[in-house]
């Protein structure tokens, strides 16, 4: 591993460290910089990522959508339509309105949070080195353990059910539902008070458990690196340390890809009932 | 010497800080998971040709409850590694030397 090589202390502590720490653009002086907090700091590596895969999904889906025909399918139509009819069963049964656009949301939400979820498959350290010699020092490459873009996506879906709810029933609809749910017209501000609470909890909520599963897997999987190749006081020895690295992450991973399939599947069925909540009538 | 002893100070409160949060999610998810499972089998037992339905709702149920366990654990362990408040008590000491 190229860390091996560098002559300066090195620990468990900075390797974990290391691995934490994004590639961020500070907005204001236009310079790459790394651990910073701020509002105009930009997580570079996330937001490349992201952009990245989402390019991924549009050509891979569009390729679909221009090829598609109504005779039998090939293997690879076949397998866009699986993913298409499971998003739209699970639609149906959430979503008993009719709209041209919540299935669709819902399958872009699913699938590119799956594949943001996908980053984490790849080893730890495979994409990090391979930015270091192109000379950024830091790489986070699941855009899904970024707080902010788990938190970006919940809000985005927060805010487009919000403004569903106005299309749906109109300004005095949820005017009534802030204001006289769940006492009477006499309690008005605690109304308001618990709808605003219930309401500021979906996305919050959202995102962070799509936020805390990613982020406590990579963790668990930097940690591993960490005890068996030699990188901590506590470790076995280098030689016994890559076979149990082996066996240890790939157990590990095995289990990560039910978990990375159940948040992409939970966001995005969460996704479908806050739009159907959102134009539910009373 | 006193910054030790309080740099020691905040260690020791982080270490048992990131163990009550690990602690009490484990609690939180285990009793959860295991009311919902019995609920399931009690309901598989009773209509079987519902089972695949009920897994799939029960999956979805699996993620919202483990949410905030998991969320506990992802904070506990950077407590664990990023030792934010040792490196405040670390740079607040350097600050009062000048």
């Amino acid at each position: 591993m190229a860390t091996e090589a560098e002559p300066a202390a090195h620990d468990a502590g900075s390797y974990i460290v290391h691995h934490l720490t994004f590639l961020q653009l500070d907005l204001k002086t236009w310079k790459i910089v790394e651990g910073q907090p701020g509002f105009w700091i930009l997580n570079l590596d996330s937001v490349f990522f992201s952009l990245l895969l989402a390019l991924i999904y549009v050509i891979i889906f569009r390729g679909a959508a221009r090829k598609a025909h109504a005779g039998v399918p090939s293997k690879f139509l076949n397998f866009i339509e699986i993913c298409i009819d499971f998003v739209d069963s699970q639609v149906k049964d959430a979503f008993h309105h009719t709209s041209k656009f919540v299935a669709p949301m819902a399958l872009t939400v699913g699938l590119w949070i799956f594949l943001m979820n996908f980053m984490d498959m790849l080893p730890i350290d495979l994409l990090p080195t391979i930015a270091g010699h192109a000379g950024f020092e830091h790489l986070r490459v699941v855009p899904s353990a970024d707080p902010n873009i788990a938190l970006a996506m919940s809000i985005t879906v927060f805010l487009t059910a919000f403004v569903y709810s106005f299309v749906n029933k109109g300004f005095k609809g949820v005017g009534a539902e802030f204001l006289f749910h769940p006492f009477g017209k006499w309690l008005m501000p605690v109304n308001f008070l618990l709808k605003c609470v219930e309401e500021l909890a979906k996305p919050i909520s959202q995102g962070l458990r799509l936020f805390g599963n990613m982020y406590a897997g990579e963790i668990i999987f930097i940690l591993l690196a960490c005890f068996t190749l030699n990188y901590a006081p506590t470790s076995i020895g280098s030689n016994l340390g890559f076979i149990a690295q082996v066996l240890l992450a790939t157990g590990w991973t095995i289990f990560h890809i039910l978990i990375i399939s159940l948040q992409a599947y939970i966001f995005m069925v969460l996704t479908v009932v806050y739009m159907a909540m959102s134009a539910d009538h009373h | 010497m006193e910054h030790l002893a309080a740099l020691a100070s905040v260690e020791g409160m982080t270490a048992i800080a990131a163990g009550l949060i690990l602690g009490l999610a484990g609690i939180g998810a285990a009793i959860g998971m295991g009311l919902m499972g019995g609920k399931f089998l009690e309901g598989a037992s009773r209509q079987p040709e519902l089972v695949p339905m009920l897994q799939g709702k029960m999956f979805l149920l699996v993620g919202l409850i483990d949410a905030i366990p998991i969320i506990g654990v992802g904070i506990a362990l950077y407590l664990t590694f990023v030792d934010p408040f040792s490196a405040k008590v670390v740079a607040n000491a350097a600050a009062a030397a000048h």
